[in-house]
């Protein structure tokens, strides 16, 4: 079963997105 | 998001799959939140290595809701890409996949706009707009195409 590996940051999501012709999915979220 | 959407095997199948995620804390990253206009969590947005949206969300959504979400990302993302053989083949298997979902009609509505760009025939527009308005004749996207009649 798939776990969700989450980028580090925005801007290494964008970099890796761009580097295998993906698209993003970014959270806003809130803690706690 | 993270007790039941997340750890859904489907939907971490899908993300995987299709996406790379990732997760902004609204708190610390004012920058990003007023960049993209996120007034409210969870606010999820479906976007190019160029940064333009294709779609978002907001609020909690359960694993099928979800699935749905991204999908219809996907769908947008080819239209929005020029993509229309993409785009109908996305927008086209939601209809079929979950013809009774709330979101289905917009789907069906944009099946139609695909096909039409794909084929540059009128006809194709038409027939899927027909089909909208059979299937969902109580649909806002309904009366988008014919509250003229």
């Amino acid at each position: 079963m798939a776990t969700i590996q989450w980028e580090a940051s925005y801007a290494d999501a964008l970099a890796k997105a761009k580097r295998e012709g993906r698209l993003v999915l970014l959270d806003f979220f809130a803690p706690g | 998001m993270d007790t039941g959407t997340y750890p859904d095997a489907r939907v971490a199948d899908a993300v995987t799959q299709h996406f790379v995620p990732v997760r902004v804390n609204a708190r610390e990253s004012r920058d990003l939140v007023g960049r993209f206009g996120a007034r409210w969590t969870p606010t999820l947005l479906v976007l190019d290595p160029d940064e333009r949206v294709h779609r978002r969300w907001e609020g909690y959504l359960p694993p099928t809701d979800f699935l749905v979400e991204l999908r219809l990302a996907r769908a947008h993302a080819a239209l929005d890409q020029g993509r229309y053989e993409d785009a109908a083949r996305e927008f086209g298997a939601l209809v079929r996949e979950a013809p009774d979902h709330p979101e289905a009609p917009e789907a069906q509505y944009w099946l139609g706009v695909a096909e039409y760009r794909r084929t540059g025939d009128a006809e194709r527009l038409r027939a899927a707009w027909n089909e909208l308005a059979a299937k969902y004749p109580q649909s806002l996207w309904t009366r988008r195409v014919f509250w003229l009649n």
